[in-house]
C-alpha cells in the first residue's frame, strides 16, 4: 500500500515522533508505514487520515 | 495528558509482565529443586507446585494484558514471534521424542533445556521482528 504521510508530515512541520505520540502509536510504526513495510488497520488509517484533515484515500493508495 | 496516562499503563503492563515471568520462573526453580534440598514432605512439594501454577496463570493474564496495551505493529511482532516459537517448540520436542524413541540420542533433555529453547528462539524472533520493521 503507497501512503503519502512523509509529505503530508513534512507540510506541517511533524516529526515522526510527533505523528506517532498523537496517532498513539510508537514511532517505530510510523516509520514502517512510512517505508511501506507495514500496511496499518482500518481504524489507525482513519485516526492518521483525521490527523491531517484528509481523507483516507488521499493518504493511503493501493499500490 | 491522555497519552501520558496510556505510556504509564503501558510501562506498568511490561513491569507486570516482567515480575511475573520472574515469579513463574523462581516458583518454577523451587518446585523443582527444592524437595531434594530443602523438604522431604509431600504436602510441601505440592504447595510449590500450587505457586508455581498460580504464578504461570498470573504470567499468561499479564502477557495478554501486555499484548492488547501495545501499538499494532509490536503486536503483529510479538504474535509472529510467538507463532515462531509455538512451530520451533512442537518441531523440536517431537523430533527429540522419535528420535529418543528410536534410540538415536543417547543424552537425556530436562524440561530446563526446552525452556531455554522456547526463550531463545522467542528473544531471536522479536529481535528479528524489530530489525524488519526498521
Amino acid at each position: 500500500m503507497n501512503n503519502r504521510l512523509k509529505e503530508l508530515r513534512a507540510d506541517r512541520g511533524w516529526t515522526q515522533a510527533d505523528l506517532a505520540e498523537q496517532a498513539g502509536v510508537s514511532r517505530q510504526t510510523i516509520i514502517a508505514i512510512e517505508k511501506g513495510k507495514f500496511d496499518p488497520s482500518l481504524p489507525l488509517a482513519f485516526r492518521i487520515a483525521k490527523l491531517f484533515d484528509a481523507r483516507i484515500e488521499d493518504v493511503f493508495a493501493d499500490e | 495528558m491522555d497519552r501520558q496516562v496510556g505510556t504509564q499503563a503501558a510501562t506498568r503492563r511490561s513491569a507486570y509482565l516482567a515480575l511475573w515471568t520472574l515469579a513463574w520462573v523462581a516458583t518454577l526453580a523451587v518446585a523443582r529443586f527444592d524437595p531434594e534440598h530443602l523438604w522431604d514432605a509431600e504436602a510441601l512439594s505440592w504447595v510449590a507446585v500450587g505457586l508455581n501454577v498460580a504464578a504461570g496463570v498470573a504470567w499468561i493474564v499479564a502477557h495478554a494484558r501486555y499484548l492488547r496495551g501495545i501499538d499494532e505493529l509490536q503486536r503483529k511482532i510479538a504474535q509472529d514471534a510467538l507463532a515462531i516459537t509455538l512451530g520451533v517448540g512442537c518441531v523440536a520436542a517431537f523430533a527429540y521424542v522419535v528420535a529418543d524413541k528410536a534410540e538415536l540420542v543417547d543424552r537425556d533433555a530436562t524440561v530446563a533445556m526446552f525452556a531455554i529453547l522456547l526463550a531463545a528462539v522467542y528473544m531471536l524472533a522479536i529481535a528479528v521482528g524489530h530489525v524488519r520493521y526498521r
